[in-house]
């Protein structure tokens, strides 16, 4: 199991009303697998990633990542369980402005200490299997939502992650760049064995995924 | 788990570069303000720095020189015996220290002056006229006659002069105790006329022949003071050592500081009253910058919570924000330090001349200030406000900085840009 989520509670105590964001979810994600979190806006399924990426800490429940219980890791060891096993991916602004295509992508293997050469390889390649070789130069400013996407997800895919997290990676997008995009996961997940998990509430990602997950008020319905 | 530990990176530079001139007026704005706030106080100082020179080569020109050698008790309790036996011996081995320009001994006395019916009391200095040009200005403030043509001659203030009513060529009894306990006396023939415009100055000094004046008060080869000029009077006390070797038979050295309180006095007075200025100069400044960098820092609030969910540790961000904050002080500092060499270079070879600003003519009689002032810059003028301003810039940054190591990043996330 790359994911096993037991028992997990995320309550937003800040406001008068505690907010039960998750309630006692239980969830597995396989090696090889492409789940897409399904439900609609507000049942958690953002909480649901973030819990799982190590971005936010479950009130209650176990969430073991890759084997690792992420509950009890200090905010270092977050960091380095993101930096070095997850790949994430975000709806919008997932780009450093003011670097190029091709240094988005080498940014992540410089946290990594992976050296000059190295890293200009491998972004290229991760570029080029994005099908976006050619932008490599261009900033998040020259480049479409859907090209933007491609960028994020090959600064995902470089570092050879155990798992890919995206979250509504395609609610910016129009439907036909939203195919290509889905198909591009889709080559990652079939060809590549990559491990994804997606959050969307768009119906059109389910024919490309191995398995779905509905999320409702909080809870796996 | 492979954790690599937060290290410069090259791109992190490049990202922090790059920042900058997204936002190209702020970044301008901040990078004048630092530049105005060290052009400003860079110029202060090196005005301050000329002023301070002047004043010491005013205050120690006059008679005192940059240090002297005296017996122990003399300073405190000015006696004709608290005296140094071998003055010809001292002034030759003080004048071989290498950094001396000039050494003067003299032997004084206070004692009364008289001319036929008036007398008055008066310091009377017995000087070497050709050792005592060299480092005392006081024969240029000539005002009638020579400056002590003949051995005994006697080199007279106007006031002084005024008081006994006494003219050019006039004979003139000193009295007073000498060396051994006896009556010293002289008499001596007024040949020159001085007027310093220093009021007790010229109401109570006179100069005769040290050889006149040792024989008159029974002295022999005594003196009471080696008056020495150095280089460079500030630095001075660092001659301490090596002048304090010239003197076997000891002695007490004095340097500047302490011959001339009231001067040292003024000039920390001064001091205090700019810096005050100049920390205020600077600390408006630093708050802006603390200002544009809390603006950048929040503006930035989704792209950080981006960086922290990609595994860049907090403390990456803040280096990557410092580093930005270093290149608008490099950009401040430049502009500073060219417009501050632009202004002060020229005038300190051309200098300034105060002599038409109102309220300076005052301080010109009184401290003896020159007509010109020449502004001096040096490396501490240099140094001094971009240091400051330096620590203030990463204060600037550091402080908003640290608002990424308690981000949360989800929060981060939602946020809208
Ligand atoms: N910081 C927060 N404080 C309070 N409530 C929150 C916070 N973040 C999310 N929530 C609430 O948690 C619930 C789940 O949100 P989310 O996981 O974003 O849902 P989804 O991604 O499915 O739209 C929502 O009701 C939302 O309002
Ligand atoms: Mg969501």
């Amino acid at each position: 199991m790359v994911v096993e989520c037991r028992n997990v509670s995320r309550t937003y105590d800040d406001d008068t009303v505690p907010v039960h964001a998750l309630q006692g979810v239980d969830f597995q994600l396989g090696a090889g697998e492409w789940v897409s979190l399904a439900g609609p806006s507000g049942s958690g399924k953002s909480t649901l990633l973030h819990v799982i990426g190590g971005l936010d800490q479950p009130t209650d429940g176990s969430v073991v990542v890759d084997g690792v219980e992420v509950t009890t890791l200090t905010a270092a060891e977050l960091s380095d369980l993101r930096l070095n096993k997850i790949g994430f991916v975000f709806q919008a602004y997932n780009l450093i402005p003011v670097l190029s295509a091709l240094e988005n992508v080498e940014f992540i293997l410089q946290l990594q200490g992976v050296d000059r050469a190295e890293r200009r390889s491998r972004s290229q390649q991760a570029l080029q299997s994005m099908g976006i070789a050619d932008l490599e130069n261009r900033r998040p400013g020259e480049m479409s939502g859907g090209q933007q996407q491609r960028v994020a997800i090959a600064r995902a895919i470089v570092t050879e992650p155990v798992l890919l997290l995206a979250d509504e990676p395609s609610a910016n997008l129009d439907t036909s760049t939203t195919r290509e995009l889905l198909e591009v996961l889709q080559s990652l997940n079939r060809e590549r064995g990559v491990t994804i998990l997606t959050a969307t509430h768009d119906p059109m990602v389910m024919g490309y995924t191995t398995r779905q997950v509905n999320l409702r008020d909080g809870s796996v319905v | 788990m492979n954790s690599a530990p937060p290290r410069a990176k090259a791109l992190f530079a490049r990202v922090a570069w790059r920042n900058l001139w997204r936002r190209r007026l702020r970044t301008w704005m901040s990078a004048c303000g630092i530049g105005f706030a060290i052009f400003l106080v860079t110029v202060g100082m090196s005005w301050q720095a000329g002023t301070y020179d002047a004043w010491i080569d005013s205050a120690t020109g006059l008679m005192s020189g940059h240090a002297q050698v005296q017996h122990p008790a003399y300073f405190d309790n000015p006696e004709v015996r608290h005296n140094l036996a071998e003055g010809s011996d001292l002034t030759n081995r003080l004048a071989g220290v290498p950094g001396v320009v000039a050494v003067a001994p003299r032997a004084e006395a206070f004692a009364l002056v008289s001319a036929e019916e008036r007398s008055f009391g008066a310091m009377v200095i017995g000087v070497d006229p050709v050792r005592d040009a060299a480092l005392s200005d006081l024969s240029s403030h000539l005002a009638a006659g020579e400056y002590l043509p003949r051995l005994d001659s006697a080199f007279v203030g106007t006031a002084l002069a005024t008081n006994l009513g006494i003219e050019l060529g006039d004979e003139i009894v000193v009295l007073g105790a000498a060396a051994e306990g006896g009556v010293g006396a002289l008499v001596s023939r007024v040949d020159g006329l001085f007027e310093t415009g220093q009021p007790e100055v010229d109401r109570s000094v006179l100069q005769v022949g040290l050889a006149a004046m040792q024989a008159g008060f029974e002295l022999g080869d005594a003196v009471h003071r080696v008056v020495i000029k150095t280089r460079d009077a500030r630095g001075v006390t660092g001659m301490r050592a090596t002048l304090e070797a010239a003197m076997p038979a000891g002695g007490r050295l004095l340097d500047w500081n302490e011959l001339l309180p009231e001067l040292e006095q003024a000039i920390q007075i001064d001091r205090a009253t700019a810096a005050m200025t100049y920390w205020l100069l600077l600390i408006v400044v630093a708050m802006s910058v603390v200002n544009a960098f809390i603006m950048t820092v929040f503006e930035r609030t989704r792209e950080f919570g981006m960086l922290l969910a990609i595994g860049m540790r907090p403390n990456s961000i803040i280096a990557m924000l410092t580093i930005e904050a270093l290149c608008v002080w490099a950009m401040g500092t430049a502009i500073g330090i060219a417009l501050c060499l632009a202004v002060v270079m020229p005038l300190s070879s051309v200098g300034f001349d105060i002599s038409g600003i109102e309220g300076m003519d005052a301080m010109v009689g009184q401290l003896m200030m020159p007509e010109r002032l020449y502004p001096a810059l040096n490396v501490e003028v240099l140094v001094e406000s971009p240091g400051w301003m330096l620590l203030g810039t990463l204060l600037a940054a550091l402080i908003p900085a640290f608002r990424v190591r308690r981000m949360p990043v989800v929060e981060a996330l939602r946020e809208e840009e």
